[in-house]
């Protein structure tokens, strides 16, 4: 039945490449603990090449560690890390750090949620492009500079020669988000990781912002990972959906199911929360994220969930319901 | 509806003493969290006692002399040991901190209010009268410290009096420009111009509304400044153009027991022993007080 | 009085000046890299020792140690390193030592703070996400902005060298501008103190300048727009 309903998904993907065999992000398991609290506990996720994950959660669920972790700059012996994390074949968990970084900036990208900050203020923006390019590509000189042209017009900035001298605080947030995504797409990467990408931006920004990224990830063919905390954006942009809350995945499927249909009872407050036009009231979810140091044993959400009981002691096991899979006793 | 209602009403406002103490208070609290901090109070406050109680604690008195015993080490008599006019050294180290300790104070102390009194007046006139202290201001700037206090010296003739106004001449520049920065920032500020509108006297404003605001970073740095007062004094003893000799200072002891290194270096080593340590202290203290203050890294390990 | 009598300041504290910087900067950085090691510690112990130590108690300590009962340097004498390199360096080596001690440790201070500061910046992690090597990131991306509150730093601190400059001139018996001033002083020979004060006050000035043009090299934020 799985097999069936994902292959009626890819044929309703207009123009959707077939995705490879082999997933391009494959987490298994994974666990990272900083001293004794697990910030991130056995999280499970796969990503195909060619399709989008958003991963949507509260700030500090865990998200952005998720990310870092992914991309292997959170290692021993700050953290300790469990389970299995394989990009495409290789293993980031063991892999060493030279291996890890040759596949930083080639096979994956990541884009940061505050261009101006994550853009040193010291170089300018030929300078920004030429790194990767130089230490990835070989290319010097005229061939850099012609590179770093057509990158920056891919990313719909007008004028890119001229922009090239540029300095970050020289131009405007969209512009410099756009200038990120260029770098991160430089080596063109097989696997893209987004955090927050338009948080930091106008809301007129946001969508060109999102288009432009998603279109160039379909025409490299690569796999995506939103970061997201916005329902509404990931419903736009992301063909699966994982909830993350307080370092557990709460649930996990097609963007569309999960999203319309919650089964999750965290996901069905994330989505009566959001407001709709026209509401009366607010509807939050009652109680705050428990400290790090605090968690309780089993399901995270248990203290705040209007089902939770006895059994909730108890880590879940997850149930599958079609395509989507929730942790959840009661769901 | 219910909510608003629910809501507890804000506090009432207390008078400025009562919040200074309360900052000064919850200060308290942090800085006793602060290794670096506590650490350095203890040493200056050891110094502090050492100076007050010097006349109970030292053996002999300073200037004391006894010729028989000139040039001892140390020994139970003698625990620091003796000079070459036979005064004991542990005597002379602990008035020497009182010395150290008052000269250090006082100019700073002078130079504050000078350079305050300076700086409030250019921040708040503006227009020419700004213009022409900051280049006065700029003039006394240009001049390292020790130069400039050297060169008052020379005007003034030695002695502990002269030392402590050309210290405090020396340090009015830079209280002055610190300040006017200070009030400049503050004059910006809305809570200002809201006290104009409503009225308020001018003087009142500089009273109650500017100056609280300045005091606090000004007088972190008159703590800092401390300890280059008394480095600046000993300095200027040690070249013979501080206190007169036999005052007991360190600055002149370490001088005077130069010439003997090879011979008795205790002479020099233990005045300067005391020095640095109480040098170490105070930027300990200085350190670890910014180090508190400062929103951003307060709380951060040294 | 002859200007000659200056030429010996500069060059006792240019070397004082390379030898801090060389010395005082990879061990901050070292520091900072690895906060909390023993490393830090024993920089921040050298970072507070040099700052409090007045330098010419440090002069004489050394002399002691070093001149006395080791016997391995002069206490005293100045030979210019331009005519005799081993020797007019053989000679700077205590002073250099005395003066560089106190400047080790502001550097040392200043660098360790400024690269914490950076060190938590989000460029930092992006530039590592890129696939840089650990050390270029510290030392091409970092220490490019930790470069701007350094600089300020290092050059205006040119007033405590002076001060300290003086001192070790008197300790060590270096024919310099310090030593100058200070006898004049002594001898209340007021024309020879002027000129000495306006000498030092140029030099403050004309290097407060130079450090100041620096600024909008070092950080192009700083940098009128419309280039």
């Amino acid at each position: 039945m799985n097999a069936v309903l994902n292959t009626l998904e890819q044929a309703a993907e207009a123009g959707a490449r077939a995705p490879s065999p082999a997933p391009m992000l494959r987490v298994e398991n994974l666990t990272l603990r900083r001293g004794r609290t697990a910030v991130l506990d056995r999280v499970s996720l796969t990503l195909h090449a060619g399709r989008t994950l958003a991963l949507i959660g509260e700030s500090g669920a865990g998200k952005s560690t998720l990310a870092y972790a992914v991309m292997g700059l959170v290692r021993p012996p700050e953290v300790a890390l469990e389970g299995g994390l394989h990009v495409g074949d290789t293993d980031v968990v063991t892999a060493p750090e030279q291996v890890l970084r040759r596949l930083r900036g080639t096979r994956m990208g990541m884009i940061f949620q505050d261009a101006a900050a994550a853009l040193n203020p010291c170089f300018t923006v030929l300078q920004h492009l030429a790194e990767p390019l130089r230490r990835h590509r070989g290319l010097r000189g005229a061939a850099c500079r012609d590179r770093a042209v057509a990158l920056l017009a891919s990313v719909g900035i007008s004028d890119p020669a001229g922009r090239l001298c540029a300095f970050p605080h020289e131009l405007s947030g969209g512009m410099q988000q756009r200038v990120m995504i260029a770098i991160a797409l430089a080596c063109e990467p097989q696997l893209l990781i987004a955090d927050e990408p338009t948080s930091a931006l106008d809301v007129t920004i946001q969508e060109q912002i999102m288009a432009l990224l998603l279109e160039r990830v379909r025409a490299l063919g690569a796999a995506a990972l939103f970061v997201l905390h916005d329902l509404a954006l990931a419903s736009q942009v992301a063909d699966r959906v994982a909830v993350l809350y307080a370092g557990q995945i709460m649930e996990e499927g097609p963007a569309h199911e999960v999203l319309n249909a919650p089964r999750h009872p965290y996901t069905r407050g994330l989505r009566a929360s959001a407001v709709a036009f026209g509401a009366e009231r607010l509807q939050p979810i009652p109680g705050v994220v428990p400290p790090l140091a605090a968690m309780p044993a089993g399901c995270r959400f248990a203290p705040r969930c209007p089902r939770s009981s006895v059994l909730c002691a108890q880590r879940p096991q997850t149930v599958s319901f079609g395509d989507v899979q929730v942790a959840c006793w009661h769901p | 509806m219910d909510a608003e209602l629910a809501r507890p009403a804000p506090p009432p406002a207390l008078p400025p003493i009562a919040r200074l103490a309360r900052t000064l208070a919850g200060a308290g609290r942090r800085l006793r969290r602060q290794h670096k901090a506590m650490a350095g109070g203890a040493i200056v406050l050891l110094f502090v006692l050492a100076a007050v109680f010097a006349p109970w604690l030292a053996p002999y008195g300073p200037t004391q002399q006894n010729f028989a015993d000139a040039m001892q080490g140390p020994s139970w008599a003698h625990p620091m040991g003796t000079d070459s006019f036979g005064q004991d050294i542990l005597a002379r180290t602990l008035y020497g901190a009182r010395s150290a300790l008052w000269i250090g104070f006082a100019s700073v102390a002078l130079g504050l209010v000078a350079g305050v009194a300076v700086g409030l007046l250019a921040g708040l006139r503006g227009g020419r009268v700004e213009w022409a202290l900051m280049r006065v201001v700029d003039g006394l700037l240009a001049f390292p410290e020790l130069i400039m206090a050297m060169a008052f010296m020379a005007v003034l003739g030695l002695g502990m009096g002269n030392v402590i106004l050309a210290l405090a001449l020396s340090f009015v520049g830079p209280f002055a420009r610190t300040v006017r920065a200070d009030v400049l920032q503050v004059k910006a500020r809305p809570f200002i111009e809201a006290a104009r509108l409503m009225g308020v006297p001018e003087r009142e404003v500089i009273l109650r509304h500017v100056l609280p605001n300045v005091a606090a970073p000004i007088l972190v740095q008159a703590g800092m400044r401390i300890s280059i007062a008394i480095l600046l004094a000993s300095g200027l003893s040690f070249l013979g153009l501080g206190v007169v000799p036999p005052t007991p200072d360190w600055g002149l002891m370490i001088a005077e027991g130069r010439g003997f290194v090879a011979m008795a270096p205790w002479m020099s080593g233990m005045p300067g022993l005391a020095l640095a340590t109480l040098l170490v202290g105070l930027n300990l203290l200085a350190e670890g007080l910014s180090d508190t203050l400062d929103p951003r890294t307060g709380g951060t390990h040294a | 009085m002859s200007t000659a009598g200056t030429v010996p300041t500069p060059n006792h504290r240019i070397s004082t000046g390379t030898t801090a910087t060389a010395v005082g900067v990879p061990l901050s950085v070292l520091a900072a890299v690895r906060r909390n090691s023993w490393i830090d510690l024993a920089a921040s112990a050298i970072a507070i020792g040099g700052n409090a130590f007045p330098s010419f108690y440090l002069g004489v300590v050394l002399i002691w140690v070093f001149s006395v009962s080791f016997q391995w340097f002069p206490s005293m004498g100045y030979v210019s390193p331009w005519s005799d390199p081993l020797t007019g360096l053989w000679h700077l080596a205590l002073p250099a030592l005395t003066l560089g001690a106190w400047y080790v440790g502001l550097i040392a201070t200043v660098t360790r703070a400024s690269l914490l500061e950076v060190l938590s910046q989000p460029y930092m992690a992006a530039a590592r996400a890129r696939g840089e090597p650990g050390w270029r990131v510290v030392w091409v991306h970092g220490m490019r902005n930790v470069a701007m509150p350094l600089v300020t730093v290092i050059g205006l601190q040119l007033g405590g060298m002076l001060r300290g400059a003086v001192m070790t001139e008197v300790v060590f018996t270096l024919p310099g501008l310090g030593m100058m001033i200070t006898s004049a002083v002594q001898t209340r020979e007021y024309l020879v103190v002027q000129a000495g004060i306006m000498i030092t006050a140029l030099l403050f000035i004309t290097v407060n300048f130079a450090v100041d043009r620096t600024y909008t090299l070092l950080d192009p934020r700083l940098r009128k727009h419309g280039r």
